[in-house]
């Protein structure tokens, strides 16, 4: 069931974001006297902010190097402000079915766009909820590359190093998945 | 090696490459110049095409424009008293040739002078078959004098910034020295600092 809320989230947005981004008219300077008031700014630039949705899917490994560890499909949605095109802030829920283990992040996303790419590295802390047993706090540092689709879509790869933090040690989560970004 | 180690190389790598080399301006297009594109803080084209358009208006429309045709103009001087260089010649061109195409004013060249006298000279001089030779003393004595004068204030406070121009633009009756037409157009711009790069 999830995975068919989660294909029928993704349909939507992709259904809805596929159509082009109206930027509106541009402001002129020969229309009738004090038309131009309220227009300006810079063309080539994307919107000075902007949210977006990203949803993803794919792996992640629990304790790579522990015996027994087995990689187990990995469901993720973020949500997030994009501003000046390099910073975004973004917050997230993520599943890691293996283990089911529920992961609620906060972090920021730093882009460096080099069109069509977009490279970007991110900063996330978050609660690593299992199904059964006691939460506890990660850091997830993360790099990614973006291919930029169109003002409004990307798709793009994501690698996630998570370092949970427990009372006696602290596990790795290695989480690679692929996703695309809705912009509004 | 590890697979994590690997994925993390290949996006070093591959952003790596794409900082390799210098930028360029390239992929150009044609715009439409009268479309609003304000890149930075300067004194742009757009607000010389807006002071243009309103002292034209303004002209064609004042009561100069009597009975006894277009009154002919001669440019005089536009001051820049703003802290930016402007090219003042390009506000002045672009007002004159839209005076001119309305057929509401004329104009005498005050810029070509020295070239034009010293053709009368050439001409005079015997190489020219003297019934097609010009030579001084029928050019038009210009009725009015176009005059501008450009300020600029400026207010900034942390990240925001507004730039405040005041063009002002005057015709003097060279007979009589009167003031007989001026107009101002006013514009502000609001600027807030934004960062352009990573």
């Amino acid at each position: 069931m999830k995975t068919a809320s989660f294909t029928i989230i993704v349909i939507i947005c992709a259904a809805y974001f596929c159509a082009p981004l109206d930027a509106g008219e541009p402001g002129r300077t020969d229309g009738p006297e004090g038309s131009e008031v309220g227009f300006g700014g810079y063309p080539f630039g994307g919107p000075e902010g902007r949210f977006y949705i990203n949803p993803a899917f794919g792996s992640g490994i629990f304790d790579r190097n522990a015996d027994g560890s087995r990689s187990g499909l990995l469901y993720s949605l973020n949500l997030g402000y994009e501003r000046d095109g390099w910073l975004a802030f973004e917050g997230g829920y993520a599943y890691l079915s293996d283990r089911e283990l529920s992961i609620y992040s906060l972090g920021s996303r730093f882009d460096y766009n080099a069109d069509p790419f977009v490279y970007y590295v991110t900063t996330q802390a978050g609660l690593y909820q299992p199904a059964e047993g006691q939460s506890n706090f990660g850091l997830a540092p993360g790099a990614g590359i973006d291919i930029i689709l169109s003002d409004r879509i990307r798709i793009g790869l994501n690698y996630k190093r998570d370092f949970i933090f427990t009372d006696e040690s602290t596990t790795n989560i290695d989480r690679l998945f692929a996703g695309l970004k809705f912009y509004f | 090696m590890k697979p994590g180690t690997c994925i993390a190389l290949v996006v070093v790598l591959a952003f790596a490459v794409s900082c390799a080399g210098p930028r360029v301006f390239t992929k150009g297009t044609y715009e439409d110049p009268n479309t609003i594109a304000l890149l930075d803080d300067r004194f742009s084209e757009n607000d010389m095409q807006l002071i243009a358009k309103k002292m034209i208006q303004s002209m064609a429309g004042s009561d100069i424009v009597g009975s006894n045709g277009a009154p002919v103009v001669m440019v005089g001087k536009m001051r820049n008293r703003t802290s930016e260089h402007i090219d003042m010649t390009m506000l002045s061109d672009k007002v004159r040739t839209q005076l001119i195409h309305s057929g509401r004013f004329r104009f005498a060249d005050v810029m070509n002078r020295r070239d034009i006298a010293e053709e009368y000279e050439y001409q005079q001089s015997g190489y020219v078959d003297p019934n097609q030779a010009k030579g001084p003393g029928s050019q038009t004595g210009a009725e009015y004098l176009l005059t501008g004068t450009l300020t600029a204030n400026v207010q900034q406070a942390g990240r925001n910034k507004l730039i405040y121009y005041k063009a002002t633009f005057q015709l003097t009756n060279l007979l009589t020295s009167e003031i007989a037409w001026t107009d101002e157009k006013e514009i502000r711009k609001a600027y807030k600092k934004r960062h352009i790069g990573f």
